[in-house]
């Protein structure tokens, strides 16, 4: 089976998407990551926690995401997720791929242009 | 509490997950589980009432997905694990192409209705959830009824439903057969030292295709998996399943591995005990590799709890005969589940009667080895033996090349030289076999006597069907049929092994070429013989004959009127067109050998008794209700011209109208008639002879004539020895395939027969008009038995063909007498026709 740094170049799903988005700005444990994804969708995306923990554990296993220590003042006893590097790598180029998709869509006018 | 209480029904729920995943993950699922709970109890945005709803849905979604990897990278650690000890991958792959090509061979040549013999009886229970013969096949039931409800909404009948479920489970055991072969070979190289180890692989992949090959293309193997006659394809794939279970044990060690063969061998017993059979085999296999394996209590421990519930699989016996299923022969019912329980494990010594009578195969009698079979009481003779060993040799000689002087049955033409010369590449094969893996050839080994050897002498047959004819010729010392399909698996066996032999051929021969392999590859078109060479014998493809020739009888019964048949293979293709097809459901069919019980006569009563006002018998399809209705839109015109109409209201009464205790009182009468005995009934007047012995069988028939004649239309299937013993042969009518009992009810002319034709042969009188109609209009002859080219492969069927002689014959007759030559030549014409097979 080919790892997730052998294809690089493929999607993410918008799930994996939305929770390596919300280990962007920092350390979070799985309930917060869930908050995040579906404040950041305004609720299209409803994580559980099967679906999130089984995405964790391959983000984790393709060195994507890695455990870290709690953080001072966070909660006891929860385990804590953090980009690695190759994994803030990757979200860039997914970004920037969104990006190109969008601006793509709107030089066909299939989105009205930035700032109307 | 209510908090408790949740995170316990969450905790559950998490055991969908893989324990390596739970163990991982499952506390961070719980306090998130918690947390969104708190969530809502705050009534935060988005938490609301859905929790639980939207937990259920992630677990439903996420836990197979995770269980689908968890398997994945278990099976990637043993692979990678096996690979570090040394052992070898087997070819996956290969195996399900292997597979694959079996049963399209399967497939294009698969029987498109039920064949004669078992074929229609099995496809009935498989559709209806009846009870076929003792032992009762309790597992071949559920199984065909799941298939035949998984395949609904195909374009297949349930006849090809089925047949294709024979021709399913020939192919996966031949898938297992690939994986067994190909394992033995893993640890052979080639001796050839410039050899690329990639030959090496490549031998291994052609011995065990051509080990596939010779055993699919065996004529029994091949002619047992295109059409379901029997169980003994289902015994097949548990076995072949078996053996390759055991070996993998052997490189694994995993004790899980030998508990579930065990399990699944005491599973096929609910099949057939056929399937036990390789119980032999797999003791001495695991002795040879591992003894201590037998002192581990654990294995034990948990094996035990799963043959006791394998063995729960015949409970359906009792619970389905409670149900009254259309066919429910023996009727094993049992009132209590501690008495059903009793009789199924303690294999129907004690507990209930009727259950325990079926698992013991009771209305067969007891088949002593010991015994001869012809002569109980006296040992069984060495000279006897010694043909049944014949009889062996003689299916073994079919196997291979079937067609070569195939009308000859024994030994014929060149047959027995390609016989041997595949004999003597099992030969090679087998010692092939040894020198690679020497475990693997025991077990084949083991298998293959405990199939052959150890079968022929625990069946005890007495004389073959084709043997010895001169010498004992009353047809009761010798089968009934040819009996090659019990030996299928030795078959399959056999080919496996001569396949090897072929391999070693072309190995031998590429080695003295130097390692030209490609070269020496033409001989590898050995392995191919027996595909061209039975595949006119072996193929079922376009054979309607049983399906038709039941449909022709049961037009042949006027609307509903009583047939009474001889015996298994004139009634189940009525069974299958009547319960399968729902084709002339109003003829109430009475297979006179059954009539010696007390259950069948009982269900005879049930199943043409009145219904009650306004009960339609459609609305329980599968079960014994009541009589059911006569459909005109099933008969042709002309024939419902020629019978004078159709009935307006079905009969009043049942066709044995006795109770329980009356039924039990004629079923234990056996006596001989001391004076001529008189039986009349409306215009009837027979009389039984002085001397005749008369059994419950002769008994039953006579009541049932007694009850329902001039009420019913009361048919024979022809010949029927019954008639004779009743003294009624006198007044039978021939009606097309069966003979009526004249009652005076037709306003047609019945033409009668000069007193020298034989009675028994074509009757008293014929109705010309209805059996014109009949011959030329209703009956339909189609497919394989109208293509003149064909063999007629089942000798012992030929009896059924011949009715379509006679009846032509009695027709012919009766024009010839009415001066009318151009009908004379008409029939003539068709006798000449189907009399082909008899004349050869």
């Amino acid at each position: 089976m080919s790892s997730r740094s052998e294809r690089d170049d493929v999607a993410f799903s918008p799930q994996v998407f939305h929770i390596l988005l919300a280990l962007a700005d920092g350390p979070a444990q799985g309930y917060a990551v869930m908050q995040s994804v579906e404040q950041e969708t305004d609720g299209a995306i409803r994580l559980g926690p099967g679906t999130l923990y089984g995405a964790i554990g391959r983000l984790r296993s393709d060195g994507l995401i890695e455990e870290t220590r709690a953080q001072a003042g966070a909660e006891q006893g929860r385990r804590y997720y953090r980009l690695t590097a190759r994994g803030r790598s990757a979200l860039r180029r997914e970004a920037a791929r969104l990006e190109r998709l969008v601006a793509a869509a709107r030089a066909r006018s299939v989105l009205p242009a930035e700032g109307t | 509490v209510r908090t408790r209480w949740q995170g316990a029904v969450y905790a559950m729920l998490l055991r969908a997950y893989p324990p390596e995943f739970r163990a991982e993950y499952g506390r961070e699922m719980a306090t998130d589980f918690s947390a969104l709970r708190a969530a809502a109890a705050r009534g935060e945005r988005g938490a609301g009432q859905s929790v639980w709803l939207r937990v259920v849905v992630d677990v439903a979604r996420s836990a197979p997905r995770e269980r689908w990897h968890a398997w994945r990278s278990h099976a990637q650690r043993e692979r990678e694990a096996r690979r570090a000890r040394g052992v070898p991958d087997v070819d996956v792959r290969g195996a399900v192409v292997a597979g694959f090509a079996v049963f399209l061979l399967y497939w294009l040549t698969l029987a498109p209705s039920a064949a004669f013999w078992d074929a229609g009886e099995y496809i009935t229970v498989a559709h209806v959830v009846g009870i076929p013969h003792p032992p009762g096949n309790p597992l071949f039931v559920m199984l065909g009824r799941s298939w035949d409800l998984l395949l609904e909404g195909t374009r297949l009948t349930t006849a090809e439903r089925i047949n294709v479920f024979s021709a399913l489970c020939s192919a996966l055991a031949h898938m297992f057969l690939f994986l067994c072969i190909d394992r033995a070979f893993a640890g052979v190289h080639p001796r050839i030292g410039t050899l690329h180890p990639r030959v090496g692989t490549l031998l291994r992949r052609v011995a065990a295709g051509a080990a596939v090959a010779m055993s699919a293309t065996a004529f029994t193997v091949w002619n047992q998996s295109n059409v379901n006659e029997k169980v003994y394809t289902v015994s097949f794939l548990t076995t072949l399943a078996t053996a390759w279970l055991v070996l993998r044990w052997r490189d694994t060690r995993d004790p899980r591995l030998l508990i579930l063969a065990a399990y699944m061998t005491a599973l096929t017993a609910a099949n057939h005990l056929m399937g036990v059979l390789a119980v032999p085999a797999v003791l001495v296999f695991v002795w040879s590799v591992d003894r201590r394996v037998f002192r581990r209590r654990r294995i034990w421990a948990a094996a035990l709890p799963l043959l006791v519930l394998a063995g729960s699989a015949q409970l359906f016996l009792p619970i389905r005969a409670a149900e009254r299923p259309l066919v429910n022969e023996s009727d094993p019912v049992c009132n209590t589940l501690t008495g059903a329980a009793v009789s199924i494990y303690t294999a129907g010594r004690h507990g209930c009667d009727a259950l325990s009578a079926t698992l013991r195969r009771e209305q067969y009698g007891e088949r002593s080895v010991l015994h001869d079979p012809n002569a109980p009481g006296t040992l069984r003779p060495a000279r006897l033996v010694t043909s049944q060993f014949v009889n062996y040799a003689q299916y073994l000689d079919w196997q291979w090349a079937r067609s070569v002087a195939g009308s000859a049955p024994l030994f014929g033409g060149m047959r027995p030289l390609i016989t041997l010369l595949l004999l003597a590449l099992a030969a090679a094969g087998a010692r092939a076999h040894w020198r690679a893996d020497r475990d693997a050839a025991l077990l084949h080994a083991t298998l293959l006597a405990t199939f052959s050897v150890g079968l022929v002498l625990y069946l005890n047959f007495r004389w073959g069907y084709s043997i010895k004819l001169a010498e004992f010729p009353d047809p009761r010392m010798h089968e009934v049929r040819e009996r090659d399909y019990f030996f299928l698996i030795g078959f399959s066996l056999f080919g496996a092994w001569a396949g090897l032999g072929i391999v070693q051929l072309w190995r031998r021969a590429a080695e003295r070429l130097g390692g030209r392999f490609l070269a020496a590859a033409p001989l590898l078109t050995l392995a191919l013989l027996p595909l061209a060479l039975n595949w006119s014998w072996a193929s079922r493809a376009d054979d309607w004959t049983a399906r038709d020739w039941a449909y022709n009888v049961l037009m042949s019964v006027e609307p509903y009127g009583v047939l009474v048949t001889n015996g298994d293979n004139d009634s189940f293709p009525l069974w299958y067109l009547q319960h399968v097809e729902r084709i002339r459901e109003d003829v109430t069919i009475v297979v006179s050998p059954y009539l010696g019980s007390e259950w069948y006569p009982r269900q005879i009563r049930d199943i043409s008794r009145p219904c009650p006002v306004g009960f339609d018998p459609a609305l329980r399809p599968t079960v014994i209700t009541c009589q059911r209705p006569f459909r005109a839109a099933q008969v042709h015109p002309r024939l419902l011209a020629a019978w004078g109409g159709a009935p307006v209201e079905p009969p009043g009464d049942s066709v044995l109208p006795l109770n329980d205790a009356e039924i039990a009182q004629l079923a234990s009468g056996y006596f001989v008639a001391d004076r001529p005995l008189p039986l009349r009934v409306g215009s009837l007047d027979a009389r039984i002879a002085t001397g005749t012995f008369l059994t419950p069988v002769d008994t039953f028939v006579a009541a049932i004539v007694q009850s329902a004649f001039g009420h019913r239309p009361i048919h024979f299937m022809t010949p029927s020895p019954i008639l004779e013993n009743l003294g009624l042969l006198e007044h039978t009518v021939r009606v097309g395939l069966t003979y009526r009992l004249n009652d005076g009810r037709a306003a047609r002319e019945l033409v009668p027969l000069p007193a020298h034709v034989q009675r028994s042969s074509l009757g008293a009188f014929i109705d010309l008009a209805v059996t014109d109609t009949l011959l030329h209009d209703v009956f339909i002859v189609r497919g394989r038995v109208a293509d003149t080219d064909l063999p007629w492969v089942d000798h012992a069927n030929l009896s059924i063909i011949m009715q379509y002689s006679l009846a032509h014959y009695a027709a012919a007759v009766a024009h010839d007498l009415r001066g009318d030559a151009a009908a004379v030549e008409q029939h003539a014409r068709r006798l000449d026709f189907w009399s082909r097979f008899t004349r050869g």
